[in-house]
């Protein structure tokens, strides 16, 4: 009874969903009441996924066999979601802009000078502070790392080992220096222009790999759900081979 | 309610989406082949097809083995989506055996997840293995565990619990984004052996530069049936072949015509080829 | 031979220290005045296909039309994502569009919010006359799928807006233009479901690494034109407001460090294999 049920359910509301892509005329009111159910779901289960984080974590905190540095990244992760939930509740998440005139007093002269400033700041720790200050440039920094592996992975995986990868290598180096300028300025001295060249691999090689890729990988989703629906494929809910 | 008007409602989007009548085509060609195929292995006709090997897969022992050797921790990362994504799904399919071959093996097991849903079904998972294996004593609850939602802040802990655990093998399986190459390059300079498969298709440049095995597009699709022993299951990649072989006919052929057609639109006169000239331009989008 | 043994030590922490130098080299130098003449002249030259086919299609809805932006990035991707956001808002506020502003993602809202505000100073718009503001939109796929069918219900936040040119609006089909900016598959959501099953246009911008998987749909139709990353950016800057060198902002002003690292990158792929080939010889001479 523990995997006929949710296999059931999987059929039906996966039944539901497909018919209501070839019936949308009919079956409209069933489909809205499931995607409502799904997004309320999905809400709640982030508190679910809190409280494990939360019951994790202290335990690392408190086992005595827990590395030190993985103590402090455990106490660092528990403060920081204590305090980012308490400013939220406190202050809400919508910022809130003040605009306020500002007598300055300039002393540096004879006579004081006295002029009004307009200034504009948000009240609201929870976006300025948190949103803005912590999460924003801590987010920004991660993403950037991305330039520091790009240029160290494409160190290594760029050889001219065989036909293929010189190939690739050639192909890799066109796109690379044709989406920016100083592609086409050292071009631009021999006369070549290479953004088109660099455009063409993009826009007819590299789609046309996609597209198999795509072709391919949509047949995989179909046939998977419908192993989902049809309850062959069971391995999620813990099938023994 | 009347019968010409229920007909009208199921008609309608018929003719406002043209594609609709493909979809449903296809849709319908694969569940009947399907069908067939798994009513001639229940019938005892069809006992082993041929499958070409998948390296990514037959490394996941190798990889598990030396992480025993080393007495070093698995890594298990079931992409950043969540459990509606076929992906996501696909590399739970996977996590039994892999989860499996660890608990045989009796090497330490990790798996941070950035959506509670995924946890949820992760742990059950995790656990049915441990306990097929007959190692439930080494199972512990805190296995697979939540970190967050956000993107790079999950990429952000997952590079820190690399770098503390440093894990002899790195599975990369599931729907990744921008966070792929942070994950693999952390995975790559901590020594680990690292199996990804995607179907995004941005993440596998990445996944094919860093990782030493890839599972690209579809393979992460055929994997459960690839690694398992049901016939049933296998079956799905014939299912799979023959739809694409579908498919690869309707491009051939609708592109010579259109083209043809293009350079010469007599040929839009001659029987039967009218008919797949019809049916062809109108798949194509204006 | 010494140098090549030089070459050799080029460890992973040599790449990172030396791409770190030239990042910081280029935003120091991105002020320079003959810089920022040189990269513009270069980029007005230059100017994607894919950019200039969004930018016309905008151009091309007549005033009064609303359009909805989806602005599905975090603070991660702004550098980027920033530049097309604002330059489409400018173009709407320019040519009297009505605009209805959300995010897909909890933590696009506040950006997507000040933005639009921003925007509409400049050009004299109000809120909930000109634009609304829909904030965060929960749900990702299920809520878009949620617009096709009524667009109100899948925005909670715009229901009761008392604009007068929601009154027209009932689903996504009402919309001139769907405009996603997306760091995610958000863009990839509009396409299947907006455009392929209701037939809305989409148009959008995504970051750079997820450019090339958004080409087959720009080359089928389903995806009108297309800003992809800090290149895309820099198009629609010099599109929608040709600036001067002393007016250009971070878009294009960031190409030169761009430049600087794709360079970089490219020398560091001829240095591995100068000695990869190096190696070869050495080995296949003995």
């Amino acid at each position: 009874m523990k995997r006929e049920i949710p296999l059931l359910i999987t059929a039906i509301t996966g039944l539901i969903i497909i018919i209501n892509y070839f019936l949308p005329e009919i079956t409209g009111g069933v489909t809205q009441v499931v995607r409502t159910w799904n997004i309320i779901i999905s809400s709640f289960a982030i508190i679910l996924g809190i409280l494990n984080l939360v019951i994790v974590s202290l335990r690392k905190t408190l086992e005595p066999i827990t590395h030190l540095d993985d103590r402090i990244a455990n106490i660092v992760l528990i403060l920081s979601l204590i305090a980012t939930i308490i400013v939220g509740m406190i202050y809400g998440v919508n910022s809130q802009t003040e605009t306020s005139l500002r007598f300055i007093t300039d002393n540096r002269y004879a006579l004081p000078i006295i002029s009004i400033e307009l200034s504009s700041f948000d009240n609201n720790p929870f976006t300025s502070v948190i949103f803005y200050s912590i999460y924003n440039p801590l987010s920004a920094a991660m993403f950037s790392l991305l330039a520091f592996f790009i240029a160290s992975a494409s160190y290594r995986a760029f050889r001219a080992r065989n036909l293929e990868a010189t190939l690739l290598l050639f192909a890799a180096s066109i796109v690379i220096l044709g989406r920016v300028p100083v592609g086409d300025l050292i071009f631009g001295l021999v006369g070549l222009k290479i953004s088109p060249i660099s455009e063409y691999i993009t826009a007819v090689i590299n789609a046309a790999g996609q597209r198999a890729i795509m072709i391919a990988v949509g047949i995989g989703t179909i046939i998977i759900s419908l192993k989902l629906l049809f309850g062959i494929e069971r391995s999620h809910l813990g099938k023994g081979e | 309610m009347d019968l010409g008007y229920l007909w009208y409602k199921i008609y309608i989007p018929y003719v406002e989406n043209k594609l609709l009548g493909y979809s449903l085509f296809l849709l319908a060609f694969i569940s009947v082949v399907l069908n067939i195929y798994v009513a001639l292995v229940r019938s005892g006709k069809l006992t082993s097809i041929y499958i070409r090997k998948i390296p990514a897969l037959n490394s996941i022992e190798e990889a598990v083995g030396r992480c025993t050797e080393m007495g070093k921790p698995v890594l298990y990362i079931p992409g950043i989506q969540d459990i509606d994504n076929i992906q996501t799904l696909a590399s739970l399919s996977l996590l039994s055996y892999v989860s499996q071959r660890c608990a045989e093996y009796e090497t330490d097991f990790i798996m941070p997840v950035s959506r509670s849903v995924v946890m949820t079904v992760a742990q059950e998972i995790v656990k049915e293995s441990y306990l097929r294996a007959g190692r439930s004593d080494l199972y512990k609850s805190d296995m697979v565990f939540y970190l967050t939602d956000d993107q790079f802040g999950y990429a952000a802990g997952v590079d820190g619990i690399i770098s503390r655990e440093k894990p002899g093998a790195v599975f990369l399986i599931g729907a990744f984004y921008a966070e792929s190459l942070i994950l693999a390059e952390t995975g790559f300079s901590v020594g680990a052996i690292q199996i990804a498969g995607t179907a995004m298709i941005t993440q596998l440049p990445f996944f094919i530069a860093a990782c030493d095995y890839v599972l690209i597009g579809e393979e992460l699709f055929a994997a459960s049936a690839y690694l398992s022993r049901d016939m049933i299951d296998k079956i799905t990649l014939r299912t799979q072949d023959i739809s694409k072989a579908l498919v690869m006919i309707a491009i051939v052929i609708g592109s010579t015509i259109n083209s043809i057609y293009i350079l010469n639109p007599g040929i839009a006169k001659i029987p039967i080829i009218n008919i797949i000239h019809k049916i062809s331009s109108t798949m194509l989008l204006r | 031979m010494i140098i090549i043994q030089l070459l050799k030590r080029i460890t992973r922490r040599t790449i990172f220290l030396i791409v770190g130098i030239f990042i910081s080299l280029g935003i120091i130098f991105s002020d320079v005045e003959w810089v920022k003449r040189v990269n513009l002249e270069i980029l007005r030259r230059t100017i994607t296909p894919a950019s200039k086919q969004a930018y016309d299609f905008i151009e091309s809805l007549p005033a009064g039309t609303t359009v909805l932006v989806s602005a599905d990035y975090g603070p991660s991707t702004r550098v980027e994502a920033d530049p097309i956001l604002e330059n489409f808002l400018k173009q709407c506020f320019r040519k009297d569009i009505n605009v209805i502003a959300i995010s897909l993602w909890p933590d696009g809202a506040p950006i997507v919010a000040t933005k639009t505000r921003q925007i509409a100073k400049m050009y004299n718009k109000q809120e909930d006359v000109d634009f609304v503001i829909g904030g965060y939109v929960v749900g990702g796929g299920v809520a878009i799928e949620k617009m096709g069918v009524d667009l109100k219900s899948a925005i909670p936040l715009i229901a009761d807006n008392p604009a007068p040119f929601l009154k027209d609006i009932k689903t996504a089909n009402d919309l001139g233009l769907v405009f996603a900016i997306a760091a995610g598959d958000t863009l990839v959501f509009y396409i299947r479901i907006l455009k392929s099953r209701y037939g809305a246009n989409v148009s959008g911008g995504c970051t750079a690494v997820m450019a090339a998987e958004m080409y087959p749909y720009i080359l089928s139709g389903q995806l009108i034109g297309l800003f992809g990353g800090l290149k895309g950016a820099a198009d629609y800057e010099i599109l929608v407001s040709n600036p001067e060198p002393d007016q250009v902002s971070e878009a294009v002003k960031y190409m030169l460090t761009q430049s600087l690292i794709h360079s970089l990158i490219i020398i560091f792929i001829i240095i591995a294999n100068i000695v990869f080939l190096y190696d070869r010889m050495k080995i296949k001479s003995k």
